[in-house]
Formats: structure tokens, sequence, C-alpha cells
């Protein structure tokens, strides 16, 4: 879930993963690879978010299809416009989950 | 060149000094170096060969002079350090240029004059020339107008250059081995035996030699980074949450403040009761601030919620309160006295459109707000007789200057530490966040302050895009655009953001008419004038500045003409068009685009070919009628910008800035109530999300003789394009931004 509109309470007794907890430069989740591998990022601002919101996608849906990630990514807002990256980045790493 | 006649009595606002166009400079004063900032931080055993390469016995630090505000300048610019260098960037430490006049822009100066970018180049050198050694020795530095890779193309290789020899000079003094007998790779000096020895070691020995200062340039055949795909420095950071901007800073005893200032901006504040606020959980202090209060806590949540619970009254803004007396200013403003200039008179516009059936076309591009995702914010230690400032900003002096003006220091007793942007898009131009800090950390010597604004305070202190109209009279003949009378009216964008560094600009403003008055087009009969509305909201520089309207109005006009002729759009352009390297860049769109093939029903097809910052790009978007509404399908674009210095980064600018200037034509606009913004949150004015965004196919032309940078260019051909496909497709015109007012979007 996007932290932003999430009360801090109610997440009281829940096992919480940020960013930090996905991956490390070391060991990188494979969202994270599959981010790097297409430079998803410029000012990198909203790509924790970003990388957060797709590996949620992919715990629930290793095969997203285009509006699938429309409709998961599309409450988080990217300035710089990255989206066509962030869809690419999107596809990679759930072939990577596949076949992992 | 009936251009260059007229450029003595014009005047050119860059930076901390209007630039007359008249004044020349000796060329010893212009040619004369600045200091290099490096050298007061020397250690023994450490040599600095310029502002740009600093080699100790353990590191090698590239200083990138300009700011990265997410268009990944750091890589870029460290590259061509490196290519001359010899060293892999990885190698390397890097940093952001301080404050120092070492680090000028030169590459302003042809932003700032009448060229068009094919006019003949001896005399725009000459004329750029003149200026851009005004620029050097008055020292701006700034980021901006897509210059970074324009201004520092040769410099930085060159720096790269005068470094290696230098060490090459030292390895030769100690081994005997004749320089030109000397190799470099990876770092390190190669001997003809193979042993190697890393510049690193060789430090100190460097450091007694005086910098080797005739060196030539490689020739770019031998080059193995720029030109070829790099993997940006900051890719690892910002996918694994590890990078750092601004508003993440650390220090010790650090606190945390935000403010709310008159959101009727330049208006006062009357009065505040801040009872409420005092008692509040975490609340430290509460500090008026020239036109707000700030409230200083134990976090930056508290701070805000604190500083939202004070009663304020505020006082009237110095601009008309409600939008409809915007706009009708800038209708008002069509008249002989608030024209501006002519900017191009070609054939007899007049007698032209005497004899024909006139066709008159009027536009609009509303206010709209900059909005990166990071909100602005700035740390501030205030020390005895000293500043220390932390923020992500494109003008690294002006910060020095502002601040010092606020502090009560001189200027070289700030420093500055820039730091990585969240986004900018022009945003971080401003200085009234980086003040009011300053305001609070002055109350608290020896505590730093960070001070971040909420969302809602980003909204209204934006100084957004200028709003501006066109008007315009055209006429057609046997399926020909025969004449067009173009005229623009805006608040002049530089004027405003001078006004407030308090400077003054006497001459006309090319913004006005930026990506209009340089259509690359010989319509027999054309005429483009600039009328300058008196400023109405302050308004700021936004990706793309003048062009983002101007170029949207003469190409939406354009179109309209062509369509009314019964024309094709890319074969009447294509038969205007009066440069070969903007006739292969509307060739190359076309064929990227497959232009010409029937599309099918619910469908259209448009196109629209905008120079701006020197930088020709043609655009061709797809779109569909779907029950839904209008759907963007797929945008192609073309743009020479002489050399793609990453094909990767420039894939990635080109589509974002698509992304950039469709979210916002199609639904974003800031209007004003009661003399604030009625738009606080991104829910309001959200830009594009990834449900509406297109299919964005890239390609990049070096045919172009000067190298230009890309973070800009591809924006004002975006929306003139969009509303030539919706035309296309459904046979209405929009004239008017955003384009969710007159149609619904998927």
């Amino acid at each position: 879930m996007r932290s932003c509109p999430v009360a801090a309470a109610t997440a009281e007794g829940a096992d919480v993963v940020t960013i930090e907890g996905l991956g490390s430069p070391e060991t990188m989740h494979a969202v994270q690879e599959a981010w790097v591998e297409h430079q998803v990022a410029q000012c990198g601002y909203c790509q924790s978010g970003q990388i957060m919101q797709a590996a949620s996608l992919l715990d629930t849906n290793p095969e997203p299809t285009d509006e699938d990630i429309d409709i998961v990514m599309g409450g988080n807002l990217c300035r710089c416009g990255t989206y066509p990256r962030i869809r690419a980045a999107v596809k990679t790493a759930a072939t990577k989950l596949r076949e992992a | 060149m009936g251009r260059l006649k007229t450029i003595g009595r014009r005047s050119f606002l860059i930076g901390s000094a209007t630039i007359l166009g008249g004044v020349a400079v000796g060329t010893f004063m212009a040619a004369r170096p600045h200091e290099t900032p490096l050298m007061a931080g020397l250690g023994e055993g450490e040599a600095a060969f310029n502002p740009f390469v600093k080699l100790t016995s353990t590191e090698i630090t590239l200083i990138v002079p300009h700011a990265d505000i997410g268009q990944g300048v750091q890589s870029a610019q460290a590259a061509l350090i490196a290519e001359e260098l010899d060293i892999e960037v990885e190698q390397v430490k890097l940093t952001f240029g301080e404050p120092s006049a070492a680090y000028y822009n030169t590459a302003f100066a042809e932003e700032a004059l009448p060229f068009m970018s094919f006019d003949d180049r001896s005399a725009v050198e000459t004329m750029c020339g003149v200026v851009g050694g005004v620029l050097k020795m008055v020292g701006i530095q700034g980021t901006g107008g897509s210059t970074s890779m324009p201004d520092q193309y040769e410099k930085l290789r060159m720096a790269g250059a005068v470094a290696r020899e230098t060490i090459k000079a030292a390895a030769s003094q100690r081994t005997g081995v004749p320089i030109g007998e000397l190799k470099t790779a990876n770092g390190a000096v190669e001997l003809p035996d193979g042993t190697t020895i890393a510049y690193t070691d060789l430090a100190a020995e460097a450091a007694e030699i005086a910098p080797v200062t005739k060196v030539a340039l490689r020739d770019p055949s031998t080059w193995s980074k720029v030109g070829k795909p790099m993997m940006r420095t900051a890719t690892l950071a910002n996918s694994t949450g590890t990078q750092s901007f601004g508003i993440d800073i650390e220090l010790d005893g650090l606190v945390h403040a935000s403010v709310r200032a008159n959101p009727r901006k330049g208006g006062e504040l009357i009065y505040f009761d801040a009872t409420n606020a005092e008692t509040m959980r975490g609340v430290q202090a509460i500090v008026p601030v020239t036109n707000g209060v700030a409230v200083v806590a134990d976090n930056t949540w508290r701070a805000i919620q604190a500083v939202n619970a004070i009663d304020i009254d505020w006082g009237q803004a110095p601009y008309p309160p409600e939008m409809d007396d915007h706009w009708a200013k800038v209708a008002a403003s069509f008249v002989e006295e608030r024209l501006d200039d002519e900017w191009r008179a070609d054939g007899d516009v007049e007698a032209a459109l005497s004899d024909a059936d006139v066709i008159s076309i009027e536009n609009r591009a509303p206010y709209v707000a900059h909005q990166p995702l990071e909100p602005l914010n700035a740390t501030v230690l205030v020390t005895d007789g000293a500043v220390e400032i932390w923020s992500g900003h494109q003008m690294p002096r002006f910060v020095q200057q502002q601040v010092a003006a606020v502090a009560g220091v001189e200027a070289e007793q700030v420093k500055f530490h820039n730091q990585f942007s969240g986004g900018s898009f022009g945003h971080r131009l401003e200085f009234e966040h980086l003040k009011q800090a300053t305001e609070v950390a002055m109350t608290m010597p020896g505590t730093p302050v960070k001070l971040t604004y909420s969302r809602e305070e980003d909204f209204l202190q934006d100084f957004p895009r200028q709003i501006a109209m066109s008007r315009a009279q055209g006429a057609v003949e046997n399926g020909r655009v025969t004449a067009l009378s173009l005229d623009i009216a805006a608040p002049s964008v530089l004027a405003s953001q001078g006004g407030r560094l308090g400077q003054s600009m006497p001459g006309a403003d090319m913004q006005i008419v930026a990506g209009a008055w340089n259509m690359p087009y010989d319509i027999p009969n054309l005429r483009v004038r600039g009328y300058r509305v008196p400023e109405l909201a302050p308004v700021s520089s936004w990706r793309s500045v003048g062009a983002s309207h101007a170029g949207f109005f003469a190409e939406n006009t354009l179109d309209e003409l062509i369509r009314a002729a019964g024309a094709d759009p890319m074969e009447e352009r294509l038969r205007l068009v009066n440069h070969p390297v903007h006739r292969t860049v509307l060739e190359t769109v076309a064929e990227m685009a497959n232009w010409g093939e029937n599309l099918g029903p619910n469908r259209g097809r448009g196109l629209a070919l905008v120079e701006s910052f020197g930088v020709p790009t043609a655009e061709v978007i797809d779109v569909s009628v779907t029950e839904a509404g209008i759907k963007v399908d797929r945008v192609c674009v073309a743009s020479d910008v002489g050399k793609v210095i990453d094909p990767i980064n420039f894939e990635n600018q080109v589509q974002g800035g698509v992304v950039w200037a469709l979210g916002h034509a199609i639904n974003s606009e800031v209007t004003y109530s009661d003399g604030m913004a009625e738009q606080t949150n991104y829910h309001a004015a959200e830009g594009m999300r990834i449900f509406q965004t297109p299919e964005i196919i890239v390609r990049g032309l070096e045919n172009a003789e000067k190298i230009r940078g890309i973070g800009e260019p591809p924006v004002p051909p975006a929306a003139a394009a969009l509303a030539s496909a919706i035309f296309d497709a459904t046979g209405v015109r929009l004239r008017e931004m955003p384009f969710n007012k007159f149609m619904d979007f998927v």
C-alpha cells in the first residue's frame, strides 16, 4: 500500500516491508534489478514507491496484463514521466520472478 | 541577417545581470579565467588541474558544474571528463560545483539571442561570443534552458585532457620515460614495459607542476563513452531507496520547520494568532517570516500540523483576485502600446490578408503548476557571521547572494551544498523557501533548521507557467497556406523572475514568442508579433518556458490553416519547411509513424514541428475515439540535437518530456479565486498518470551543426500534435488547454 495515505496506527501488528527491506544495492529484489536494467529513474524521487507497488502487484499477480499494470500502478505519480519504462520494467520483473 | 541589426537595442536577462546588447566587453576581460575554487580546499600533495578535476593520493574527484534535477546531467558531464581523462566513471567521486564564477554558463547566450538554429554561424558565433564573454565575466552559474550539454561539451573534455596530460607529465618526470611513450587507461599511466602507475600515486608530483594546457581534443570517432549507452550514476541508488535528496538531510541537533506565507503572492500578513499552535505536541517555536509565519517542531509532520492551526488574516494580492480578470487583461493586450516587438516579417502579410478570405483563430494556454514530487525544502545553519545551506537548486550563486542578503553577511560567507533534486521543471529557480529557512535559522544560531513545505503550501506558493493567448489571421489558396499573422500576448516570465531578484528588464522578451517567431517555414507572408501583458500573478520558467505556449499556438494555428486548405499536414509542412535539418526531422518522423497509411474508423493522426532551444522536434500522435473518451495511442518523436550523448537517457528525457507536455495539455491548469490558486494538491492538478500514457517511440538525429540539450525541446510540439490528431479523428479543433475542459479522455 502507499504509505502516504495510511495512518501508522492502522499498521499495528502488521509486517511492514519498505524499499529498505525489499533488497539492497548488493542483493537486489527482482523488481529492483529490472528497474536498473531499464534505467527507469530520472530524478528517482517517486521510484521507491513505484518499486514497492510493482513488487506488491507481482506478489498477487505474477503475469499482469498492460491493463492490470495501469490499474495497480495508476495511483503512483511520476512527474518526470518514466511510465513507459515502468511498464517495461514490471514485465521484465515478472519474467525474472517466474523464472526464479 | 535582418535580425542582427536590431540586437543593439535589445536586452537579455540572464541571471544576476541584465546584459545590454550594446555593451561590448574587451576580449581580455572576457578571456580572463576565474580562479579555480578547488584551490582553496587543497591539502598537501593534492592537485586541482582546473575547476573540474581534483586528484589526491586516495581518490579522483570530478566536479559536475550543473545541478542534477532528474535530467541525469551528473552522468553525462562526468562521462565528458572521463572520456579524455581515461578513467571509468565508477572509479571517481562525483560532486556538484560549489557557487563559483568558475562554473559560468556561456550557453545561456544563444538562448537569449534572437537567432534561428540555422542562421549564419559566423555571425551568430560573433554575437554569442560577445554575450557569452559577458556571461563568463560575471560568472553566471545556472542550470536551465537545456544548456548543460552545449555549455560543457567542450569545456569538460578539455578539463579531462588537461588533467590527463599533466598526470602524464608527472609520470614522465618520475620515470624518465618521454611523455609521448606513455599511455593512459582506467585511471592509470601505462609505461612501455607494461607497468602501470595509478593516477592517485602521482597526485603529489602532479600538484607540483603547472597544468599542461596545450592539449588537443580527441576525434569523436575514438570515443568509448560519449555517444554510447551509459548506466546513469544514480540509477542504483534510485532503484534501492538509497538516494539522498535535499529533504533527506540529517544533521546533529536538526529541528524541523514548516511555513505558511500569504497565498495571495506578494500580499502581506496582516495578523496571526498562534495560540492553538503553541501548545501542540512537539512545537518548539513560532517564528514570523516575511509575509508569513513558520513553526519549528521536533518533526516535519508536527510542524505542518501546527502551522496549519495558526489563525491568519492575509492581505490582498497585487494582482486581480479572479481568473476572468486575468483573461480579460490578456485579451486587452493586443494593442499598439503593448506591442513588445515584431519578431518576424516575411512578405507583406497585410496585403496578402486584405484580398483573401481571412481565417481568424484564437488559442489559449492557462497557468500551470510545476509541482515536482519533492516539495520545496532547505536546511540552514547560521553560525557566527556565516551561513551553511543544503538544498537542491538550479542557480547556486544566486542562492548564495539571496541567502547572504537575508542573513546580513557577505556572499562568500554562505556555503551552499547543492543536493540531488526530486524534480524541478523550473520550480527550483525560486528563492522564497531558502529565504524563509534562513529567517527561521537566524532566530536559533548554532541549530540547523530544515524547513519543508507541505504539499498544499508548495502548490499555493508556486510561481506557475505564464498565462497566454494568441490571435491569428491566415489565408489559404489552392491547397496551400499563403499568409499568417500571428500575435501572441503573455506576461514576461523573465521580467517576473528578474523582478523577484531585484532586476529590471528593459528590452523585449523573446520568450513571449519562443517557438513561434522562429517557425522553420517559408510561408510567403508571415508575421509574428509579441504583446506584453502587464504582470498578473507572478510567473516562472516552466519546462520549455515560452515555447510551451507559443510553440503550441504557432503549430495549432498552422495546422488549422493547413486542414482548412485541404492539404495533408505532413506534405504541406514538408513543402513549407526551409532548412534541411528540419526537413530531415519531418521526413524521419513520417517514416517512423508510417504517415499516410489508412488508420481505419474512429482514429486520428496529428503532427507538429517546433524548434525550441535550437532543437527541431517533430511529433506524430495517434489517437482513438473510445466510449470512455479520447485515447492517446502512440507518439513518434524525431529530434535533432547535433550529438546524442547517451542514447538511453536521451530516450528517457524525450519520453518524459512528452508525458509532461501531454499530461498538462490534457489535464492541468492553475486558476485563481480570491487571489489564491484553487488547485492545492495533485487530485486537482495531476499531470499524466500511467493509464493515460501512450507508447512513445524516439529517434535522435545528429545532423545539426551544434550540440544542444534535450530536456525541454520535446515539450512544445506535443499539445499541438495532439490537437491535430483529435481534429483528424473528430473534426473538433481544440484551441485551449487543458483539453479535458472540452472533451473526455480515457
